[in-house]
This record gives C-alpha cells, sequence and structure tokens, in this order.
C-alpha cells in the first residue's frame, strides 16, 4: 500500500540509529530515478505511524517531494523486536553499520526492547553484549556528535574507545578536533590527561590551564602541526616529569658533543638499556680517523651522559 | 589482620573426613562442605561464582615442585624453588598480579603432601652439591590459612632433616601462633613482604597491619625460627622516603641481623596489559599512575632513575639500621641496577644461588650445610 508522508509521524526517531549516510547519494540518485522500491515499515501505535525501518528512504522521499510511498504498517506490539531485528539484518547484509550504529541499536533495545534475546543480538551485531560493553556503548552515546564523528572516521574500533570515555568534560577538548590529530595521539594525550588528573587529584581544565591549551591554540603563528606538537609535549612532560627532566639535561650533554656530520647518537629515552648508541657513517679512511679521534676527545663527555 | 571469610568448602569425595574439610568448617560455621567427585568435578567448578570465598581441597596431579619462573634472561634471578601447594590468595591487595593472572579466582590447597615430598626429595637427591632454597609464597600467601591447612606443619617436619634445603614461608598475614611450638631445627626461613604502614593502608587493605606483622617477627624470632623480608614491591609515593625509612627503622627494634637470613628488594612491576585491570578492580589506588616503563622483560617497572634511586636508599638504611653483614639481593634486576645500588653485581643466576648458599653457610654453621664450591654452582641447571 502506498500513503503520503505526512501521515507518517516524522519526529520520531525512537529506532532510527543512523549516523550518517542521509546523504547517499547512491540511494539518493535510486530514488530520484526509480522511486522507492522497497516498503517502509511502519507501527500502528493509536493513531500515529511510527518508522521502523527506512528512515533513509524517508527522509530522501521527502527531500525529493515524493509525496505517496510503499509502505508496510503493523500494528502488534509483540513483533516489534523482529521487524527492528529485520531492518538491522538487511543493513548489516549490506554491511553499512559502523561500531557506533551498532551501539545505537543495543541503546535502543535497552530502552525500548528490554526483554530482547541477547545471544541473537549479540550474533546479528558482532558485539559481546555484556556488562561492561554495555556500560563502554552508553558513555559512548553520550559523546557530542563532533566526537562521534572523530570515533567514525578514524574507524575507532570499541576497545580503543575505552580511553575517550574516561574524561567527562569535552568542551575544551572538543577544540582539538579541527587539528587532524592522529588517532593514536589523540588517545595518548586522553590517556596522559586522565592518568594527571587521577594522579594529582586535579580536573582536566586545571591541567589544560596549566599548559596554556587555550591560548597554544588560538595562536595564529602556530602552524597546525607545530600545535599537536607543543600541545602533546607539554601534557607528556606532565605526565612524565622525572624522565622529562632527565631527557633534557641529556639532550643538554649530547648538544655540547658537537657531533661530527657522519655520527648519530641514539639511546633509550626511558633510560632502562644502559649506553650510548654512536652510528658512524664511514665512506673511507679519513672519516674513520676522524671518527675514533672525535671518540677519543669526548671519552669523559660521553661516558657522562647518562649518569646523573 | 581482615579476616577473610569462605563460604562454600569444595572437596574431592574421598578426601571430605580429612582434618582440614573439619578445621574449615569449624572456623566458618556458615560454609557449606560440598563433596564433588572427580566426573562432576569440571562441571561442577565452572557454574561456581568467581569468588575467593570459596575453596577447593583436593590433590595434585601434576608437578607442584617447580623452579621459580622468574623473569627473562636480561635481568639476574635466585634459582628459588616453588612448592605451588596453595594457589590464590584472598588478601586482594591491588598490584597482586595473582588476580588477573590465575584463571580460576578459588583459592586451591593441595593436600597429597607425600607425593609432594616425593618430587622434593627427588629433586634434592639429584644434586646433593647444591644448597636448595624452597618456598610455598608464590602461587599464595604461605600462612593466611595455614592454621587451618596445616600445611606448613607437613613441610616443616619434612625439611628438619634436610641438609641441602632450607624452607621459606612467606607471608602478609600474623598467623603464626600455630608454628610457635613446631620443632624446626633452625631450617625454616619465615619471611613477611614489607611495606610503610601508608602503603599497607591503601594497597594491601586485606593483610595485617605493620606492627601485627612485627608482632609476628618477634613471636617466630623468640622461638628460634630464621627471618626473611622482602621489600617487594616497594612502591612510589609522595613521602616513600620517609615511610621506608620508618619502616625499616621500626623492623630492626624488632628483627635481630644476626637472625635474618636474607632481604630482597623488587620495585612494582606487572605487564603492561594489567593496567587496566587494575585501575578496573581498584578505581581508588594511584600505582599505576607514577613513572613506569616497558622494561627489557616487557613489564612495566618504575623509570630506572626513580627504582634505583629507591633501592639506594632503602638498601642504605638498611645497611644503617641493621648493619653491612646482611644478606640483601635483587629481585628480577638487571646487573646494571645491581652494580650502581650495591658495587657488584652477580655475575649469573647461578652465581648469585652460589652467594645465598656461601652466605648461609658462614652465618648459620648449625645448619650443616654442605660447603658449596663454586665451581659446583656454575654446572648446575634449573629446569
Amino acid at each position: 500500500m502506498k500513503i503520503s508522508t505526512n501521515k507518517i509521524k516524522s519526529n520520531s526517531s525512537k529506532f532510527n540509529y543512523h549516523y550518517w549516510n542521509y546523504s547517499s547519494d547512491k540511494l539518493n540518485n535510486s530514488i530520484k530515478y526509480s522511486g522507492i522500491n522497497n516498503p517502509i515499515v511502519l507501527l500502528q501505535n493509536q493513531k500515529e505511524l511510527i518508522p521502523i525501518h527506512g528512515f533513509r528512504r524517508l527522509e530522501i522521499a521527502k527531500k525529493l517531494n515524493i509525496s505517496d510511498i510503499p509502505v508496510k504498517i503493523f500494528t502488534d506490539e509483540n513483533n516489534l523486536e523482529n521487524l527492528f531485528m529485520e531492518s538491522v539484518i538487511e543493513n548489516t547484509i549490506n554491511n553499512e553499520l559502523n561500531i557506533y550504529e551498532k551501539c545505537k541499536i543495543i541503546q535502543i533495545l535497552n530502552n525500548y526492547l528490554p526483554d530482547y534475546n541477547k545471544n541473537y543480538w549479540q550474533k546479528t551485531l558482532e558485539i559481546p553484549l555484556n556488562e561492561k560493553n554495555e556500560k563502554i556503548i552508553n558513555s559512548i552515546l553520550q559523546f557530542p556528535k563532533e566526537w562521534i564523528e572523530f570515533f567514525i572516521e578514524k574507524n575507532v574500533p570499541l576497545k580503543r574507545i575505552k580511553t575517550f570515555t574516561k574524561i567527562d568534560n569535552l568542551e575544551l577538548l572538543t577544540k582539538l578536533l579541527p587539528l587532524n590529530i592522529s588517532l593514536n595521539r589523540m588517545e595518548q594525550m586522553f590517556q596522559f590527561l586522565f592518568e594527571i588528573s587521577q594522579r594529582d587529584e586535579i580536573t582536566v581544565k586545571s591541567i589544560l590551564d596549566i599548559v596554556n591549551f587555550e591560548p597554544i591554540l588560538m595562536d595564529s603563528t602556530i602552524e597546525k602541526q607545530d600545535t599537536i606538537k607543543i600541545l602533546y609535549d607539554r601534557i607528556y612532560n606532565l605526565r612524565y616529569p622525572l624522565q622529562s627532566k632527565y631527557l633534557e639535561i641529556v639532550e643538554k650533554k649530547v648538544k655540547e658533543l658537537k657531533i661530527n656530520n657522519n655520527i648519530k647518537i641514539q639511546y633509550d629515552k626511558t633510560f632502562e638499556r644502559s649506553g650510548i648508541n654512536f652510528i658512524l657513517n664511514i665512506k673511507n679512511k679519513n672519516d674513520l680517523q676522524k671518527s675514533i679521534e672525535w671518540l677519543k676527545n669526548n671519552t669523559n663527555k660521553i661516558t657522562n651522559i647518562t649518569k646523573k | 589482620m581482615i579476616n577473610p571469610k569462605i563460604e562454600n568448602i569444595f572437596v574431592d569425595e574421598d578426601l571430605k573426613s580429612k582434618e582440614i574439610c573439619k578445621n574449615y568448617q569449624t572456623k566458618f560455621p556458615k560454609a557449606k562442605l560440598i563433596p564433588i567427585t572427580s566426573e562432576e568435578k569440571d562441571e561442577v567448578l565452572k557454574k561456581v561464582s568467581k569468588t575467593k570465598n570459596n575453596i577447593l581441597i583436593t590433590e595434585a596431579k601434576g608437578d607442584i615442585f617447580k623452579p621459580c619462573p622468574g623473569t627473562d634472561e636480561s635481568h639476574i634471578c635466585c634459582q628459588y624453588w616453588v612448592i605451588n601447594q596453595v594457589w590464590n590468595c584472598p588478601l586482594n591487595c591491588t598490584y597482586c598480579i595473582l588476580q588477573y593472572y590465575l584463571k580460576s579466582p578459588m583459592i586451591i590447597t593441595y593436600i597429597n603432601y607425600e607425593k609432594i615430598k616425593a618430587e622434593i626429595t627427588k629433586k634434592l637427591n639429584s644434586e646433593p652439591d647444591r644448597f636448595f632454597r624452597i618456598g610455598t609464597g608464590e602461587l599464595g600467601d604461605s600462612l593466611v590459612y595455614d592454621n587451618l591447612n596445616k600445611s606448613a606443619e607437613e613441610f616443616i617436619e619434612y625439611f628438619v632433616n634436610k641438609n641441602n634445603a632450607i624452607f621459606e614461608l612467606k607471608t602478609k598475614s600474623d598467623n603464626v601462633d600455630h608454628l610457635l611450638k613446631k620443632e624446626h631445627n633452625g631450617k625454616v626461613v619465615i619471611s613477611w613482604s614489607l611495606n610503610p604502614s601508608e602503603v599497607i593502608m591503601n594497597e594491601e587493605p586485606l593483610s595485617a597491619k605493620l606492627n601485627e606483622r612485627l608482632a609476628g617477627v618477634k613471636k617466630v624470632q623468640d622461638v628460634g625460627y630464621k627471618l626473611g623480608f622482602h621489600f617487594d614491591p616497594i612502591i612510589f609515593y609522595d613521602n616513600w622516603k620517609e615511610g621506608y625509612s620508618t619502616l625499616i627503622k621500626k623492623l630492626f627494634k624488632v628483627a635481630k641481623p644476626e637472625n635474618i637470613a636474607w632481604i630482597s628488594m623488587g620495585s612494582l612491576r606487572f605487564p603492561p596489559e594489567t593496567k587496566d585491570k587494575i585501575t578496573d578492580k581498584f578505581p581508588k589506588t594511584k600505582i599505576v599512575y607514577s613513572e613506569m616503563f616497558r622494561g627489557k622483560d616487557n613489564k612495566s617497572r618504575y623509570f630506572k632513575p626513580l627504582r634505583t634511586e629507591m633501592y639506594q636508599h632503602i638498601y642504605y638504611e638498611l645497611c644503617k639500621y641493621g648493619g653491612e653483614n646482611l644478606f640483601v639481593y635483587f629481585c628480577m634486576e638487571d646487573k646494571d641496577v645491581w652494580q650502581q645500588v650495591m658495587g657488584f653485581a652477580p655475575q649469573n643466576n647461578m652465581h648469585l644461588d652460589f652467594l645465598f648458599a656461601e652466605y648461609l653457610y658462614n652465618k648459620f654453621p648449625k645448619m650443616n650445610i654442605p660447603k658449596p664450591i663454586f665451581k659446583n654452582y656454575q654446572e648446575f641447571i634449573t629446569e
């Protein structure tokens, strides 16, 4: 049967789990030229028609001013879980669900279908539906839209999202998003901020004040990549103050060595492995003699580098 | 010490009339005694809720007597031997790897002592020129339930006449009264894991308080047991220097240096993947937020200059209050740390094993230890 889109409760997004793809060109073109082939699934709830499956088709139809669309109307609320499952399976087959949409599905199940068959859904969504995961899922869904978009863009797996859920107040940190920071770096910064706040019993906001977060972000004279590096280094130094202090001293001593161009120095920055590696680039006898000469002249300074 | 509780006592059907079951039932009258046959054992235990309030009394099938696993070759290990007769511990210290490492949180006690003793005898007889240090505190606390298990007494009786071995009981409890009248012939070391009071309060809250542990030290010293102390894990916190100084000062008000067999030092370390597990289980602990990095053995350890400084301080205090004739060693540290703290490093694991034997031979002549010969120790292989 066909009905007008006006008769469908347009503001009911109870069962909608899509975060994006509303403007999917492929679907848009298909509907534009061939109309809607698969009926939209609706639930008759008293006098209202609530959409369960076909949100994107419905949205595109409205945009294209298609007035009458094919629908299937169900009245039995007991059948709701199966109807919802059909929608999810269709999207899963088409491989269109990202992890955040899957989370949203679990949230819908918890909110509107609390007696859902966990084993059945677990297999469909490929996420273990245990208490721990549900806790993470609920916290993911508290994230502002910009962050969800960041997670989708970086394809962050559920396991790695945990670090981001550790910090409550994201207002300031949201300003990092336009800097196009890699997932690893962002994750490390969150982890460090969380750990500093726990260790020193201070808020993340205070830590950001200490590292001069906002002024650095606002400084238009600093290049984007440098901004990230400066902020990361400052947060790292707060997280590992002793190591940073040691590194500073060692780096100063290394600089004082006045190294020849053909010599590179490497050392373990955690100081776990003692000793310093000198990589000598030797092309001829002269290089070799110079390097040996340099090492001889600097023996004392070299042995002093990693000494306290 | 806060007394842990046992709710279910699972026991092999044919062991249900053993004294140990009666001991547990008397101590925990509300606990259920549940005999299980070998056929139903796996199925029953699978369904049991995962808690340390359950105990399983059973017989070991595989080997129980093993070399201490130590860590990889980049570190010096002391060639200790362990009797894994008790698995798991009810004390729930925040840093304890057992709660993340052992698959079953249930406490398991193996009571087929004759089999275990036969394993030990075989090893002791196979290397009569070597001196073995053997203990039960690797996978659980040696004494926390020992007044019920009575296993320490079994092993003490066994070691009384062994000349090439010394037996160690390691604990964080004060549960020693049942051992005070036991004949031990000087062949037993009772040792305590020690930390400053503030660390005990935050990270070891169910174990005996420092003064309770020290009261235990006094009791066993008075009846002639040898003493051991393990500063392990050494924990970094704001006032660590004062904390460890106070602890060592208090320790030597009770412990006489001439009764001390050995003292170990080891700083906090854990596999990096354990970090999240610790914070999940103990959200209030701050131990994982110190400056720790992956060491050569892939375990997270304190920043090397920091832990070296901590060791130097503790070693200095130990010598200051306990004198210079103490045997202090590191558990799982590299030669570099040995060198920086003690001014020397054992050549390898067997050299350290030899140094133990040599020290005990000279310090405790009444033990009748065979004179250790360095050359022999280079030939022993611990597998």
